[in-house]
């Protein structure tokens, strides 16, 4: 899952990335407002949830929801402000965000604010399955069976995003733009190195394999 | 009498005194009926009178008739139509008297030496009577010529003047009761309407205006000047709210920040450097906090007036020389230099720990806002009993519209926060509370692209300017 953070509060936005990026999430940060509105007209379709702040330099927050809502209109926008008048949430909402979170926030609370957008409008779980395999959303901890299997960051938030789209093939270029942060280079390959890790933890003995490679395509985790 | 309506109070205030000028006016006129109606009376009286004592001649104590010819007239024979009685007396007797007294004689006062006039009865009827006495040569009274005539018809006159006038001072006293009621009922309707209008401006509501009179009379003004004070108010709540929103905004940036940091970093277990690094950021952020609330501090400090100002003497060029110690390390991070060379050393008069409070935030600015690399130009002079000190930078300059928002509270250049450049936006607003309280004069002046100068002049006294 990628996230853009738009926050100009340089404290603020590096201890979101690093917090988000340990929670499997790939994070970018943009600190000021035209910057964060064409990076998040750039790739649309790469971010899966905005966190924007509402005072920022340049382009206040709310422009930048209401230019993003102009060409997506069910992207989750979570605005994080100081802001805190009911006018000011009512607002904000009413202009086109999904959730609004007050500074100084908890940061587990902010992370269950985007569990919660994440879920909406998919499998209403903070667990995913497939087959023997059941990977916990909200204790990051990944089953096979009764056996604990033990992911690095970047295994789960893959496995997670194959999970996601049970059934659809997700093309390498997908996985990218939503696994990995917009500081990798656009090399698919180290996709395969993953997949390959992941499927030495995760296959138990002379089952199908969970991970289906779609030649020429990409990859795909079946029903 | 307190509780009434205005324009009861106006209706009764004038009802009573419409009353007290109406019975004078009442009064004099009767008097003046009264006066002219008998005046007339005693005039033909005694003009009657007279003409009788010219055809009566003393003799030998004794009253004589010479002429016959006034008794001749018609008004002494009848009695139907305007009657005057006549009768000539002596002291123990009657002479003559006019035939339509009839039976009836006039009653006499001997006693009498001058002219009188009595109101007496005929017949039972009221009279109006002249006694005129008649007097010999040597001034010995010898009788008196009686006049009188009826006083129905003046009695009349003067009793149905005076029902009209009672009857109807009450009628007109309540007519205009309840007319100077409904007049000052319409006149005061507007106000009543404005009351109504200014109670449904609330705290919340504050941007509703009352609507002006067509009419530009005081009301109009009166509305006029409470749109203004709502307008004025509505400003300070405004900046009130606006305030607060920002030191909340302010205090809480940082406090996310650590928050935040402080969450992540608990979350598992780190290493040593990662703790080291997250202390630093944590540091930072507290810097950043307490410079604001010593900022909020100064601003409260000198809110409420001048009670803290001391008045000292000293150099210029010491504060300059001081700020510049203070501010090195700064000025040497950006490589800028602070040139100095065109300052005069004036001796002024004023406090010292605020004017170098004043100089520090603007310097500070200056830094801020200086590209590397460039100059920080500061010049004194003096100017027509000023000790002027003009700073300027080579920064990006302000735009002219914003120019004059510069010294607001929190404000600042980008109408959002600038991280970048960090800073509250109070270090200004302080330097125009302090400059205020030291009767200083601020100005700023900038150039978009080309820098913003700061120019202060200090007043100077006799005793502090040397050049």
């Amino acid at each position: 899952m990628r996230i853009l953070v738009i926050e100009d509060e340089p404290g603020i936005a590096t201890f979101l990335k690093e917090g988000l990026e340990e929670e499997t999430y790939a994070v970018d940060v943009a600190y000021d407002g035209k910057s964060g509105l064409s990076l998040a007209l750039e790739n649309m379709e790469s971010y899966d949830i905005f966190l924007i702040d509402w005072m920022l330099p340049g382009l206040s927050g709310l422009e930048i929801t209401r230019r993003i809502r102009e060409v997506n209109k069910q992207v989750p926008v979570i605005f994080l402000t100081a802001k805190d008048t009911i006018d000011d949430t009512v607002f904000a909402l009413d202009m086109g965000a999904n959730d609004y979170i007050k500074k100084p926030f908890s940061f587990d609370e902010l992370l269950a604010r985007i569990r919660v957008q994440l879920r909406k409008g998919r499998e209403d779980a903070t667990e995913l399955k497939a087959g023997h395999l059941v990977l916990n959303l909200h204790t990051h901890e990944a089953f096979v069976g009764d056996k604990e299997i033990y992911l690095t960051q970047k295994e789960f938030a893959l496995l997670e995003f194959l999970l996601r789209n049970k059934g659809r093939v997700c093309s390498r270029t997908r996985i990218i733009q939503h696994v990995w942060d917009i500081n990798y280079d656009s090399d698919t390959s180290v996709i395969d190195v993953y997949i390959n890790a992941l499927r030495k933890k995760i296959q138990t003995g002379t089952d199908e394999p969970i991970i289906k490679t779609v030649r020429g395509l990409g990859y795909i985790i079946k029903e | 009498m307190k509780n009434l309506s205005f324009n009861r109070r106006v209706a009764l205030n004038f009802m009573g005194a419409t009353a007290i000028m109406m019975l004078l006016i009442y009064l004099t006129i009767y008097a003046v009926v009264y006066r002219t109606v008998y005046n007339h009376m005693n005039n033909d009286l005694l003009a009657e009178a007279r003409e009788l004592r010219e055809g009566l001649t003393v003799q030998n104590d004794s009253l004589f008739i010479t002429s016959q010819r006034e008794w001749r007239e018609p008004e002494h024979g009848l009695l139907e139509i305007n009657p005057i009685f006549i009768q000539v007396s002596r002291p123990h007797g009657l002479v003559k008297k006019s035939p339509n007294l009839g039976q009836d004689k006039l009653y006499v006062r001997p006693s009498l030496t001058e002219i009188r006039y009595f109101k007496d009865t005929i017949k039972s009827k009221p009279i109006y009577q002249l006694q005129f006495p008649v007097t010999d040569a040597s001034g010995q009274k010898k009788g008196d010529i009686l006049v009188a005539v009826p006083l129905k018809d003046t009695q009349m006159v003067l009793v149905n003047l005076r029902t009209v006038l009672i009857l109807s001072f009450p009628i007109i006293i309540v007519l205009l009761f309840f007319i100077t009621n409904y007049i000052a009922g319409r006149s005061i309707a507007p106000v009543n309407n404005l009351m109504r209008e200014a109670g449904n401006i609330t705290g919340k509501n504050y941007t509703h205006r009352l609507p002006l009179p067509k009419r530009k009379d005081e009301l109009y003004y009166l509305t006029k000047s409470i749109n203004d004070l709502i307008a004025r108010l509505q400003e300070a709540i405004q900046r009130e709210k606006q305030f607060t929103s920002d030191a909340s905004h302010e205090l809480r940036t940082p406090l996310s920040s650590m928050k935040g940091v402080l969450e992540v970093a608990l979350r598992k277990s780190r290493n040593q450097e990662y703790y080291h690094d997250k202390l630093y950021i944590l540091l930072d952020e507290v810097n950043k906090m307490s410079t604001l609330s010593e900022q909020l501090l100064w601003l409260a400090r000198y809110e409420q007036g001048n009670q803290n100002i001391k008045q000292e003497k000293f150099s210029l060029l010491e504060i300059l020389h001081q700020q510049y110690e203070l501010l090195e390390d700064e000025l040497h991070k950006k490589s800028l230099y602070l040139n100095l060379e065109f300052c005069k050393d004036i001796d002024i008069m004023t406090d010292w720990m605020m004017l170098n409070r004043i100089i520090q935030n603007i310097l500070t600015n200056a830094i801020k806002f200086s590209p590397e690399n460039t100059e920080i130009t500061v010049k004194t002079f003096t100017k027509e009993k000023h000790a002027a000190i003009e700073i300027s930078d080579h920064g990006d300059g302000i735009d002219p519209q914003e120019l004059d928002k510069i010294f607001d509270r929190f404000y600042q250049a980008d109408n959002s926060r600038s991280a970048q450049t960090g800073g509250s936006g109070l270090g200004l607003s302080i330097v125009k509370r302090f400059t205020d309280l030291l009767g200083i004069a601020i100005q700023a002046k900038s150039r978009k692209g080309e820098g913003t100068s700061f120019i202060l002049e200090i007043p100077l006294t006799d005793q502090a300017s040397r050049i």
